[in-house]
């Protein structure tokens, strides 16, 4: 290619790029950056006055002080709402991928019914999740909720707060909800990589005697690794960034109990009038996904193979 | 290539005008002032305010007022308020924190329109109002956000089914416990609660407990983060006796996990016999209360051995405020003047189902549950408010959870207190946040 040539291919190229590269600018890098600049701030968010305080906030966020002779962080409620998190995370994790695997693999058979489970599964995913989280707080209603009526009917007590008003239950409520809420979606996701498998792996595998474990194992995940991938990473991101179902359900009430990071500063934002604390959170839920999805990736990085 | 060009044209220019579209309020093409006026549309709706602002004009033909507002009208004031184009006059809701404007220097002073007449009357603007209520808007000395609505903060008892069982609202602590002790032997829970929302668990039950025990000066005392007055002895003996309702089964079950409409229907079924909530109440559950529902209102019950005056009520105000950046104070404080005249203020009462922060406003033919709220009004001594949740607001935040924690069983009265305290300590020892004054 002459030189000229290329030249013209690169201007094409600029010209094509740049409405996404302003746009991509404009509403997302200028925005991050400005977010990063603003966690350095005392700011209210109540008029243009903001004092520069450094890392101030970062080192709240994150320190720790001597009080009464022991260790305890400076904001007991940011690791707290942190846990809560991972919670949501490790049991998503161990739930939601084994089962939309499971399921996503029963319904890639062409057995009777499957279309219509098919629907079924994601039907949740179709609904606002407003919408869920207030089905799911009548479920879990203290007075007339459909769980203490089952509880009761197998002779236990329902708890005394109510399931969404006791420390203990509260977050496991709203974990199960969310599970119930976001599998359909990781079924269809790997029912989609499971389908595009060629039937006649399957036929040979089982002509060479590999029963339906094998297959499973040596056939299907490997061929829907990257699919795989795709999905813990996805749900990683989506319980770390949890809001609108705990927002809805208990209003992150009793707080030490059923924060999230992002539930907290939202309080820290609108109900503190603290926007630089909070600015801060939302810069380490940044750090945080970006480094997990990192970390879960390397720890995941294996050869796709190729069908 | 020239329709790409086109095509970034018209979206700079759109953003251009995007930019340029400013809602402030100026002078119109006759000639007239336009005040912009935003308001906060919850229960009361825009409907009164509309009626006030064309009565308005009609009493001053160079001034044309803009009205508008929306559930959530904070969301759009707090961005413009950080660019400084404000509206004239604002009632900005509940969640937008008005202190932080006034500590900012946001929020024009009022004390020189209040010292000029009211309308419809000889007594200056100032007088017109309850005291207490109108001092809530002060700091350093003036007068900053203004009173509107007033809210008092008490307990609710179930008429008929109080007046079927023979029983009476308890006017003591220890009168309680015996009718909770006979309501309890019923199918009823004697008391539900906002579980999901602390505060109403705070104004409930723990302050007038603690004046109570220790009088309103220890409540101040707190309010001002004077040391130990957290966990001072009247602190602990209101947590405690929290305690002792909960520990004896008072409470219904499950109301830490209700929002607030939860519980109040709860109330409203029957399925329990008392509730702590404001004035409110009943424009609130207006669309489920069943025409034969009857409440009424009481002050929370005291100690038969307190020494904290009984008659005080806790009371809230629905705050406007005049920007200082707004393009024409003046006429923004005449118009607020014009709808709290003592006129005006009547028929927001009858209208809107609430008592005013105007004296006299209750003198007309009130609703039926607004009946005993104004007798304990102007039968108080004094008023008292948690304007502590208002200047301190994670403080506010912190002290919500000590009592949700009391509540759930988690903290013992003492840990309760301790908590309280220590979030009263941090809030002192900060010196970046601005200090008040209560009492």
């Amino acid at each position: 290619m002459s030189s000229a040539a290329k030249r013209d291919k690169i201007k094409t190229l600029i010209l094509f790029l740049s409405p996404a590269a302003v746009l991509y600018s404009v509403f997302f890098l200028f925005p991050m950056a400005q977010a990063f600049y603003i966690a350095l701030f005392r700011w209210s968010g109540m008029s243009p006055n903001r004092e520069f305080i450094g890392f101030a906030n970062f080192k709240k966020l994150l320190g720790f002080e001597m009080s009464g002779g022991a260790t305890v962080p400076t904001d007991p409620m940011f690791w707290k709402a942190l846990l809560h998190n991972f919670e949501f995370m490790i049991i998503s994790l161990v739930v939601v991928i084994p089962l939309a695997l499971f399921i996503g693999s029963v319904l890639s058979r062409k057995v009777w019914g499957s279309g219509t489970y098919r629907a079924l599964y994601l039907f949740p995913n179709m609904i606002s999740v407003v919408a869920v989280a207030v089905l799911w707080s009548f479920v879990y209603h203290p007075q007339f909720g459909v769980l203490n009526v089952l509880v009761e009917g197998v002779g236990l007590k329902p708890p005394l707060n109510g399931w969404l008003g006791e420390p203990k239950t509260a977050l496991f409520c709203m974990i199960a909800t969310s599970i119930w809420y976001g599998l359909g979606f990781y079924i269809v996701l790997l029912l989609a990589g499971i389908q595009s498998i060629p039937s006649s792996y399957y036929e040979a595998a089982s002509i060479d005697g590999a029963g339906s474990w094998q297959q499973f194992k040596n056939i299907t995940i490997p061929l829907v690794w990257d699919i795989l991938k795709l999905a813990i990473v996805y749900l990683i991101i989506n319980t770390i960034n949890i809001f609108g179902l705990v927002y809805v359900m208990t209003d992150a009430h009793p707080t030490e109990h059923t924060h999230t990071l992002l539930t907290y500063l939202y309080q820290k934002a609108f109900s503190e009038s603290d926007f630089g604390y909070a600015t801060a959170i939302g810069v380490m839920v940044f750090v945080l996904i970006f480094s997990i999805s990192l970390v879960s990736l390397r720890l995941m990085k294996r050869e796709a193979v190729e069908m | 290539m020239r329709k790409i060009i086109v095509i970034i044209a018209i979206l700079c220019a759109l953003a251009l005008v995007g930019c340029s579209n400013k809602s402030g309020s100026s002078k119109n093409a006759d000639g007239k002032i336009v005040l912009e006026v935003a308001s906060f549309q919850g229960g009361f709706g825009l409907d009164f305010f509309e009626y006030a602002a064309r009565e308005y004009e009609k009493l001053h033909p160079n001034i044309k007022i803009n009205l508008w507002g929306n559930p959530r009208v904070w969301e759009q004031l707090r961005p413009r308020f950080v660019r400084g184009d404000v509206p004239d006059l604002t009632w900005p809701g509940w969640d937008m924190d008005v202190w932080s404007m006034v500590v900012e220097g946001q929020v024009l002073e009022m004390d020189k329109y209040l010292e000029t007449k009211a309308y419809g009357s000889d007594l200056a603007w100032k007088d017109t109002f309850y005291p207490s209520l109108l001092d809530k808007g002060k700091y350093n000395g003036h007068y900053y956000i203004m009173p509107f609505n007033n809210n008092i903060f008490g307990w609710w008892y179930n008429v008929d089914m109080f007046k079927k069982h023979g029983w009476t609202p308890p006017k003591t602590y220890e009168e309680l416990l015996v009718l909770c002790e006979k309501i309890k032997k019923t199918d009823i829970a004697p008391m539900t609660f906002q579980g999901k929302y602390p505060a109403y668990m705070l104004q409930g039950f723990f302050y007038p407990f603690a004046i109570s025990a220790g009088g309103l000066q220890g409540y101040y005392d707190a309010e001002n983060l004077k040391p130990g007055a957290w966990k001072s002895p009247a602190f602990l003996k209101a947590a405690e006796m929290i305690a002792e309702l909960r520990d004896k089964g008072y409470f219904q079950k499950g109301a830490m996990g209700m929002s607030h409409t939860e519980s109040q229907m709860e109330f409203v079924l029957g399925r329990a016999a008392m509730i702590p909530c404001g004035t409110w109440l009943g424009s609130e559950m207006k669309k489920q209360l069943p025409p034969d529902f009857h409440m009424e209102y009481f002050n929370a019950p005291v100690l038969k051995d307190g020494v904290g005056d009984p008659t005080v009520v806790l009371c809230g105000v629905e705050t406007w405020i005049i920007p200082k950046a707004a393009k024409h104070p003046d006429e923004a404080a005449d118009f607020f003047k014009f709808m709290t005249s003592l006129e005006m203020a009547k028929k927001f009462v009858v209208q809107k189902n609430t008592l005013m922060s105007i004296k006299g406003s209750d003198e007309v033919d009130l609703p039926p549950t607004l009946v005993a709220p104004a007798k304990y009004m102007n039968e108080a001594t004094t008023t008292y408010g948690t304007d502590y949740g208002d200047w301190y607001r994670t403080m506010g935040k912190a002290m919500e959870e000590a009592i949700a924690s009391l509540l759930n069983g988690r903290s013992t009265p003492q840990q309760c207190v301790d908590r309280m305290e220590k979030a009263a300590d941090d809030c002192r020892k900060d010196k970046s946040i601005p200090k008040h004054k209560a009492g």
